[in-house]
């Protein structure tokens, strides 16, 4: 319950109650994707949030359930070597030299976290650091999506004035804080116990952690205030749920390329002399890292929030409801995330559709829907009556009440340009020799993907000899190996040294290469 | 006389429609019209009677609904054999003194095969057999199964009266206005399935009037010897008050039912909307026109639902997919233990693309259900390619389950010469309407010499023919050995193929890989091995259309033998390769005049040629002025139209753009001397901090195409700087973009500094970030949502 002036947004009102609602395009009405439902004295209607007014009193419900969140990360055997260690006298030390408070006695658990704080959610590891064991898994969603997707609309809302920045610290704050206690509490241990946290994250969200200015950021050549690696007293950062704790946030690649893409190389063993491969991050914000023989490469690629439905006329975050995985066969075969009713199709269920589509002929290379008169003849009619003309528009249904738009269409590979023409771009700089590639998918978006898919799309550009691998929360396995060994954080400020970063929108012949990317593939490999 | 023999003979009439002589009869709307050969058994024969006097020399029993699950709706479901067999009699009294011949009509079920539909193949076999049975039983001179819009569902109504009865038996299809079936079939392959189905006719009927048709009779004629039958209805139905009317008279009929003939149809008859008086006319034109036998040889068919390959021993050799095969292959090994088939799916793609005609199915993995596996294995990939399939088993169950599910004509892979296996193969060949592949060896092993096979496939070739199966569904394989341990073994295969050609006329197969088992670089080996094979006469390899050696040698030896014909294929297909990755061209028609060409240019990107072609346009006469107002501009409009419609992207709009752009400069110095065409000068600028410009270079480009002068200050743009430009030009636009919403702030600057300069100058704006509600806040002269939008904008802001 809030009360607020006349004239305020419903958005702007959820905003000072702290209710978390999602605004992908930050409010600018260009994504409708802040639907709520109104409840007044004059009737009840969806609207959306960021254009309605209050006039009067009424209530509002929200429509968003929880995005499913990618938390299993791929760990492998670890020396344990934690920061804080007790010594052969039981006392509490920091190997960086901090002072810490004193534990009670000489049992109490030494506790640690790393957290992964992503655009959209933030998932925390809490470990104990004497014998390196997980105690608990949680995550939580970003509290600062109610400011935009993306970091971008962040940015620009923070850049406004040091109200809106502290507004939007306030809220990732809130989000960790919440995490943190939530980790605690679901394993029946105290927050106090939490003597130091691992933080990684993109550039960005690490400044509004960080307390550091943005200006650099928010604009061409997108420089970091800092480049780490960063020791602060959580105190300081007013984590106020752990003010003992000691905070390491390594440092960042370049750019975007924040701590979070750093501790996916080190986890995944970049640096070391051997395999080429490439680790791809396919966000809103997506990193590609990769090593051909010394060297070492890393740009972003904003790829934009149609791989994660918005802009899509039917698309949906990957919560309940949404289409995840398709299949055409003598009809559409569709999997629902939560198993009932189909309300929007999610990014992988987007890309299973595309690539399905190819496959029957029912888009082109070039990316047009084809009217059920052109499409190949081998396809059964039972597909061919979902391709349905609605006005000038054509469109394929997929379920009640979810269809794919030619602008859908594009909206993909305007996307998928991006990543492909980003990963076209460094291999290439890298001069990747023909060898199968090993390409390491990583965080939430590459873990529910299906590899042959995205390649039958071209997401992943036009090499042929690709080896996709899923890897999971790579920068959560990076966050927990740096927590719990020390060793490795020399390693991963070394790697932060020897990248290359490259902003892809600088280059050369980005455009070319962009435009390029945009056809599908005419065949599959 | 019987069908068999007069339709060798003569041309024959068919009746015309029934449906409607008996609404005009009283036939009440909703009953059911079989119903009525018990209940009105008079009305019924005085139709046929009519069709008679008519000059029918066939008249067809009132049962196209009178099948089990159809008699089903009506709660007749039981009275199928009362029903059948009371039509069946009365036609045939009727009949008699005018020695017709009576065809027991059938229709389909009005449901579809599973996977599609829900009613199983033996499902649907029992209810064809049941009215069959009915008819044979009851004497019908033969079966005619008509208005079929499913190849799978004619196959199992095919087999079911072979099992009936020795009857002969018409298959007739119905095909819409595309040449297909509903179901994708187009006419050969309707022939190929249905000729090995034991018919004595194949035809077509319904749907569409003799207009519709003449395409579709000429594929038949031209895709088998069988005899043909042509019943269209009277026209393509049109509403007149209410009622649907069909408009060809009975002289066109008639006219038609002709060139019918000349094409080389031998049944003529009408199908919806025709009567007795359309029947009397085709009878008049046909009946003393001269039959026209067709003696065509045709090769190795096989077909899937919607295509024919041929295996034509002086055609193309074709490879045959292996991909589908789980020896040795791991992870598809794991697939079909899972009961999935991703890999299946992608491989069957990848192979097709790769070029192969055929592909080789093949699930042999341990403890797995194999009956089962082959079935999704064929489904998965009979909906997805259209290459017919070789089902590679030798276990009957597995066969015939493919084979049941299998909605065309397949190649079994394989028979040879044991007694065991002709036993259990071969019946199921026939029944099913399959090709073999037959395996030189028998009873006594692998023969060691060429005529020893030879023998083994003239055997083979015995039993084949025997059972009715014609001797060309028979493609032998001589079996290749381990050179390694039996180097003797190439020689013999690579005669025992010159030998079976020659002496037995068989087309040849072979699965090439064996040769190298146990050598190093393996594919060396194959690829000189399988260049000698056709050279001995190969028609047919099994192998991994991927493997690009191999790919290479098959048509480089279709050259070099011969078979491709002036090696037509082989230079077309080099040349395109050499064209590179181009984007698709959008099909279009045929352009002729020099200005069509230009136009076409434009719309298809061709900014390589597009100068060329400018200059052959003004060698032929035309003025610059003319290409810029009656192509080039109205071809860029058109693009900026289709993109605008979805139809082309922004890669055919740069294209295109590039295209002009090209042009523009070519024919500077001619418009130069001319009036100058420039509408204003746009100032064109990427905001200060953003780096993003493709949309902004795009737009570049299309301003200037639709006769701008731009001055594109590129990206990172100072405010300071596009104010002085726009003094400096006396611009009349200044257009800014902007892709992130921390850079789109500079914009309000620039108009306030545009006011405070007194420039009448307009601002507007565009790119990812800014929308028509953020311009018309800043106050904007305009908002664009992309470059052609922008370009309409610019055109009204100066205006």
């Amino acid at each position: 319950m809030i009360e607020v002036a006349v004239g305020t947004t419903i958005l702007e009102a959820a905003r000072l109650a702290g209710v978390n609602l999602a605004a992908p395009c930050g409010g600018t009405g260009r994504c409708g994707k802040c639907l709520v439902k109104i409840v007044s004295q004059q009737g009840e209607g969806w609207l959306l949030a960021c254009k309605t007014v209050v006039t009067d009193d009424l209530s509002v419900e929200l429509a968003t359930q929880p995005p499913v969140i990618l938390e299993a990360a791929e760990t492998t055997a670890i020396p344990l070597d934690p920061a804080v260690q007790r010594d052969d006298q039981g006392e509490l030390y920091h190997q960086q030299g901090f002072p810490l408070l004193p534990s009670a006695n000489q049992r109490e658990e030494v506790l640690g976290l790393a957290v992964d704080v992503g655009t959209t959610t933030l998932v925390a590891y809490l470990y104990n650091l004497l014998d390196g064991s997980l105690l608990a898994v949680n995550s939580v969603v970003n509290g600062q999506r109610i400011f935009g997707a993306d970091v971008i609309s962040r940015l620009g809302y923070a850049l406004q004035g040091q109200e809106n920045y502290q507004k939007l610290r306030q809220r990732l704050l809130d989000s960790l804080n919440d995490l943190i206690e939530r980790c605690c509490q679901s394993v029946g241990t105290t927050t106090d116990l939490v003597r130091e946290l691992v933080v990684v994250g993109n550039t960005p969200i690490m400044h509004f952690f960080l307390n550091l200015p943005i200006q650099g950021l928010a604009v061409a050549p997108f420089k970091p205030y800092q480049k780490g690696p960063f020791y602060r007293k959580a105190a300081e950062l007013e984590v106020t749920t752990v003010p003992q704790a000691i905070c390491y946030v390594p440092p960042f690649i370049g750019g975007f390329v924040g701590s979070d893409a750093l501790a996916a190389a080190v986890v995944q063993n970049f640096g070391s002399a051997g395999t080429e491969k490439m680790l791809v991050d396919i966000g809103t914000n997506g990193e590609i890292l990769l090593q051909v023989g010394e060297q070492l490469l890393a740009a972003s690629v904003p790829a934009g929030p149609a791989l994660e439905g918005a802009g899509i006329e039917c698309g949906m975050v990957a919560s309940a409801g949404a289409i995840s995985r398709v299949t055409l066969d003598y009809d559409v075969r569709l999997e629902v995330i939560g198993g009932g009713r189909a309300t929007g199709i999610c990014g992988s269920g987007l890309v299973d559709a595309l690539a399905e589509m190819l496959r029957l002929g029912l888009i082109d290379s070039s990316g047009k829907l084809l009217p059920a008169s052109q499409v190949p003849p081998i396809v059964s009619f039972k597909i061919k009556q979902r391709l349905k003309q609605v006005g000038e528009n054509l469109r394929f249904v997929l379920a009640e009440q979810v269809y794919l738009s030619q602008k859908d269409i594009r909206a993909v590979q305007l996307a998928k340009a991006a990543v492909a023409g980003g990963i076209q771009l460094v291999t290439t700089e890298a001069q990747v020799s023909h060898k199968p590639l090993l390409v390491l998918l990583a965080g939430g978006f590459g873990s529910y993907l299906n590899p042959s898919n995205a390649l039958r799309i071209g997401l992943l550009g036009e090499q042929r000899n690709m080896n996709p691998q899923q890897v999971g929360n790579a920068a959560g396995a990076g966050a927990v190996l740096l927590l719990l060994s020390y060793q490795s954080r020399q390693r991963a400020e070394q790697l932060s040294q020897r990248f290359i970063h490259r902003e892809l929108a600088a280059e050369a012949n980005f455009q070319a290469v962009f435009l390029e990317q945009m056809a599908f593939p005419t065949r599959e490999w | 006389m019987s069908f068999r023999n007069r339709v060798e003979k003569e041309i024959l009439v068919i009746d015309g429609a029934m449906g409607t002589l008996l609404q005009q009869r009283g036939l009440p709307s909703g009953w059911c019209p079989d119903e009525w050969n018990v209940s009105h058994p008079e009305v019924i024969q005085e139709v046929h009677r009519l069709y008679l006097e008519a000059g029918a020399d066939i008249i067809t029993t009132n049962t196209f609904g009178a099948i089990r699950s159809k008699l089903a709706d009506y709660g007749l479901e039981d009275r199928v054999k009362e029903l059948n067999q009371a039509a069946v009699t009365l036609a045939k009294e009727v009949a008699k003194p005018y020695g017709a011949l009576v065809a027991g009509s059938i229709g389909p079920l009005g449901k579809f095969l599973q996977p599609l539909g829900e009613i199983s193949f033996d499902e649907a076999y029992q209810q064809f057999f049941e009215q069959c049975q009915a008819m044979v039983e009851a004497g019908v001179d033969l079966i005619l199964f008509e208005t079929f819009g499913d190849i799978g569902e004619m196959r199992v109504a095919l087999i079911a009266a072979a099992d009936a009865g020795d009857v002969p038996v018409v298959a007739s299809f119905t095909f819409d206005e595309s040449g297909r079936t509903f179901t994708g079939t187009d006419p050969e392959t309707a022939a190929v399935v249905v000729e090995r189905l034991g018919v004595s006719a194949i035809g077509v009927n319904c749907s569409v009037g003799p207009r519709q048709l003449a395409d579709v009779v000429q594929r038949l004629t031209q895709s088998t010897n069988l005899p043909i039958l042509v019943s269209p209805n009277a026209g393509m139905p049109e509403m007149v008050e209410g009622q649907t009317v069909f408009r060809e008279t009975p002289e066109m009929m008639a006219d038609y039912a002709v060139r019918f003939v000349e094409y080389g149809a031998s049944i003529l008859g009408g199908c919806c909307g025709t009567t007795p008086l359309h029947i009397k006319a085709i009878r008049q034109s046909v009946k003393e026109l001269t039959l026209k036998p067709r003696h065509r040889l045709f090769g190795l068919r096989l077909a899937s639902r919607v295509k024919t390959a041929t295996i034509d021993p002086k055609g193309m050799p074709v490879a045959i997919g292996e991909r589908l095969n789980p020896t040795g292959k791991k992870a598809l090994q794991a697939e079909i233990r899972e009961g999935k088939t991703e890999i299946t799916r992608r491989d069957a793609l990848a192979q097709v693309a790769a070029g192969s005609a055929i592909l080789d199915v093949n699930v042999g993995v341990g403890g797995v259900d194999q009956v089962a596996a082959m079935e999704r294995a064929v489904n998965a990939v009979q909906v997805l390619v259209d290459a017919p399939l070789c089902i590679d088993s030798t276990d009957p169950q597995v066969i015939e389950q493919a084979l049941k599910n299998y909605h065309g004509k397949a190649l079994i892979n394989s028979v040879n010469g044991e007694e065991q296996s002709l036993d259990t193969i071969l019946p199921l060949a026939k029944r099913y309407g399959a090709a073999l592949i037959g395996l030189t060896l028998d009873d006594q092993g692998i023969p060691a010499t060429a005529k020893e096979r030879l023998a083994v496939a003239r055997k083979l070739m015995q039993r084949v023919e025997e059972l009715g199966i014609p001797k060309q569904d028979l493609m032998i394989d001589t079996l290749v050995l381990t050179v390694s341990a039996q180097p003797e073994g190439v020689p013999e295969t690579l005669n025992a193929i010159r030998y079976i050609k020659r002496d037995l006329g068989l087309t040849t197969s072979l699965g090439v890989s064996n040769v190298s088992f146990g050598l190093p670089n393996r594919g060396l080996i194959n690829t000189a091995f399988f260049a000698m094979a056709l050279a001995a006469g190969l028609d047919a390899a099994i192998l991994n259309p991927q493997d690009q050696r191999m790919m290479e040698t098959l048509r480089a030896a279709a050259v070099l033998t011969g078979r491709d014909v002036r090696a037509e294929q082989y230079i077309a297909r080099e040349q395109t390769a050499q064209g590179g990755n181009q984007p698709p061209k959008v099909s279009e028609p045929v352009a002729s005049t020099p200005l069509e060409v230009l136009y076409q240019a434009v719309l298809s990107g061709d900014k390589d040629n597009v100068v060329d072609h400018i200059n052959k346009a003004i060698d032929s006469g035309l003025s610059p002025m003319e290409l810029l107002d009656k192509a080039l501009i109205p071809g860029i409009e058109e693009v900026g139209r289709r993109y605008g419609a979805g139809i082309y992207f922004l890669p055919q709009l740069m294209m295109a753009g590039e295209t002009m752009t090209k042009s523009f400069e070519r024919l500077k110095p001619e418009l130069a001397k001319g009036p100058s065409r420039k509408l204003g000068t746009v100032i064109l600028a990427t905001v200060k901090g953003d780096i993003h410009d493709i949309g902004k270079n795009i737009l570049s480009v299309m301003l200037a195409n639709h006769g701008f002068e731009v001055i594109d200050l590129g990206k990172n743009v100072d405010n300071q700087e596009i104010l002085q430009a726009a003094i400096a030009h006396q611009a009349d636009i200044i257009a800014l973009s902007a892709l992130m919403t921390t850079t789109m702030v500079h914009m309000p600057d620039c108009i306030a500094k545009v006011k405070e300069a007194g420039l009448s100058c307009k601002v507007m704006v565009g790119g990812a970030a800014v929308t028509d509600q953020y311009a018309q806040e800043i106050g904007a002269d305009g908002y664009a949502f992309d470059a052609v939008e922008a370009v309409d904008l610019a055109k009204k802001l100066v205006s």
